[in-house]
């Protein structure tokens, strides 16, 4: 157990400094002017040239890539340009919205995605499986931002049950079922799967044999064992939660993450832009470290070596 | 993990033809079985039909904001059913929904395909070098992998292309296609692990074939099925990709339609013209809903083993 945290640690650390790398290089060597980009399409040439001052862009390539890496590792993720407030204490206010709105969309996405799930699997090949199949399939082609937009339409707009944006405890339910309806599909797959896979276990045959009741079986020998891949795609699915965060924030206003990208989209604000994806790709990263390793202790039977 | 929609099992007859097929021809028949996946593959066809022959069906200019597109307020039309003249309505600058639906197809589909084709290379590339050569570059690539698999990709594709100046539909779908390669790089290396064990590539090597030869000709026919599989429901994602990028309004340039670009438009006015987010919603649905289809019905098909 001990070598592999700590090489899940290692591994952690590299890919954080990999996106560090990547994000840097993407955001100053990409552009022909990174001040261009800092500043916006519209700035005068006065604004650039201290920009490109404050960027010491005249010193060597080397210097100005381990000061990023330096602001970065003490938790300075520089000013935005527009209002000049430091990126890190707007991300740091976000980032509790977006986490908790991450976790009721988790929530709906387990609650929707389950029970389709296990109703295709013990009704495997049947029309009821194929129907759910579909829906499944359906599922995962409209886009979010799509599901959001409707759902704002007949449940926020014309039945007026829910708030219509806006960040307010019921106001949460309305972005997060948007990712939970189109974000469930995978989760009910892969337990489908997975329930299939344990119903031919010898223990569940075991169970049956010795004339435990049916529902028995289903829910204490099989689902338990099945849940084991779902908790595994919950640490893979973070980022395309995120990105699924990022289209609902923005529709329903919610001042998350997504909403404070999409502002500094707007505002053709690089700096925000760059700031907001190292901490949040920077966090994914770290939460799937925690994941993998509740996983580890949870299942006995994940190898370490 | 997927599994086949209908599954009647062969029976004595389909046994005995068997024999008789190519694995080829065992595919064809069992994927035109499928029904949703035959659906699939006719939404597929009619969605590239319809973006070739864009300019011929659109009944008006999708660029061309009309006087007597909005009302006297300045409002968007309503549906007016008559196809020549405003179909489905019009956009808040009075131009045809309709039209703009039929170009949107364009846009979805070359960003669909090329950013799917450029992924697909590079993924495919790395992935068979280095499952064949194995050892140490293995390993570093493996790694490379391993760590690009952990980016977020849509953060990512928003960051690089927000720092492209003056972007065009290229852009968008290099920006996708390069940042994407890192699942079908792994998929490509087990499958050329397994593949590279097969007798007839070890005969292959024995007379003398290059290394290249040997990748190209032997391995990559072979393992071509997991390829073709991943890669349309890549497109799907891709689809959808492109869509939510041009909602945020940093896809496409203008004027270039994009059924994503028509929502955002739309949402400022789902109040009073709920269609306008409406329609490309459905059409992106049916869009990416073809390519999954289709996707799954072909490993079905070509794998007839998985899940059962």
């Amino acid at each position: 157990m001990g070598p592999y945290i700590i090489r899940r640690i290692f591994w952690t650390i590299v890919t954080i400094w990999a996106i560090l790398t990547v994000t840097y290089f993407i955001a100053y060597l990409v552009p022909s002017d990174p001040a261009r980009l800092i500043a916006g399409q519209h700035a005068s040439a006065a604004t650039l040239a201290s920009i490109r001052r404050a960027l010491g862009l005249n010193r060597p390539l080397w210097y100005r890539y381990l000061t990023f890496a330096n602001q970065f590792i003490h938790g300075n993720l520089g000013y935005d340009y527009i209002m000049r407030r430091t990126v890190s204490g707007q991300v740091l206010q976000a980032a509790p919205l977006t986490f908790y709105l991450a976790l009721v969309a988790v929530c709906f996405e387990l609650i929707i995605g389950i029970p389709i799930g296990i109703v295709a699997a013990v009704k495997r090949y049947s029309f009821v499986d194929n129907l759910l199949r579909f829906i499944s399939i359906l599922g995962i082609s409209m886009p979010t931002y799509w599901v959001g937009s409707m759902l704002l339409l007949l449940i926020g707009f014309k039945l007026g049950w829910l708030p219509l944006g806006g960040v307010s405890p019921a106001g949460v339910i309305l972005p997060a079922l948007s990712v939970g309806i189109t974000g469930s599909a995978f989760y009910a797959r892969i337990l489908r799967s997975a329930t299939l896979e344990t119903m031919r276990m010898d223990y569940v045959r075991t169970a049956r044999a010795k004339g435990a009741k049916e529902s028995l079986i289903l829910f204490k020998h099989t689902i338990r064992n099945s849940l084991i891949p779902v908790v595994t795609y919950l640490g893979l699915d973070l980022g395309a939660l995120l990105g699924g965060l990022i289209v609902t924030e923005y529709i329903f206003n919610w001042s998350g993450l997504g909403f404070l990208l999409n502002q500094a989209i707007g505002q053709d604000d690089g700096s925000l832009i760059m700031g907001v994806t190292l901490f949040s790709a920077s966090g994914i990263v770290i939460m799937n470290f925690v994941v993998d390793l509740a996983y580890a202790f949870l299942d006995p039977r994940v190898s370490y070596s | 993990m997927s599994l086949p929609l209908a599954n009647p099992g062969p029976t004595q007859a389909d046994l005995n033809e068997e024999e008789i097929r190519t694995p080829l021809q065992t595919a064809v028949r069992r994927f035109l079985k499928n029904k949703l996946a035959v659906f699939g593959l006719v939404l597929v066809i009619l969605m590239v039909i319809i973006a070739i022959f864009a300019p011929s069906l659109a009944p008006m200019s999708p660029y061309t904001s009309y006087p007597d597109g909005t009302t006297m307020q300045g409002l968007p039309l309503n549906p007016t059913w008559h196809w020549l003249h405003f179909f489905l309505g019009t956009d808040s600058s009075g131009r045809d929904e309709m039209s703009m639906l039929l170009y949107g197809t364009q846009v979805s589909m070359e960003v669909g395909f090329m950013a799917t084709l450029i992924t697909l290379l590079i993924g495919v590339a790395i992935g068979l070098v280095s499952g064949y050569v194995g050892g140490a570059l293995d390993n570093v690539l493996m790694r490379i992998t391993d760590v690009v698999l952990a980016f977020p990709l849509f953060l990512f594709v928003i960051l690089l292309r927000s720092v492209v100046s003056h972007p065009t539909v290229a852009t968008v779908y290099e920006v996708i296609g390069i940042l994407g390669w890192a699942g079908i790089a792994r998929i490509t290396r087990g499958q050329t692990l397994a593949a590279r064990k097969l007798e007839y590539v070890e005969s292959a090597r024995a007379v003398g074939v290059r290394t290249p030869n040997i990748l190209v000709k032997h391995i990559f026919p072979n393992i071509m099925g997991p390829i073709v599989v991943y890669g349309t429901l890549l497109i799907a994602n891709n689809i959808l990709l492109e869509s939510a990028l041009s909602f945020l309004s940093i896809g496409v340039p203008d004027p270039t339609v994009s059924w994503g670009k028509m929502i955002n438009l739309g949402l400022s006015w789902y109040q009073t013209d709920p269609w306008l987010i409406v329609w490309p919603g459905i059409a992106i649905a049916l869009a990416t809903l073809g390519f999954n289809l289709l996707g799954d019905g072909l490993s079905d098909a070509l794998n007839p083993r998985a899940g059962q």
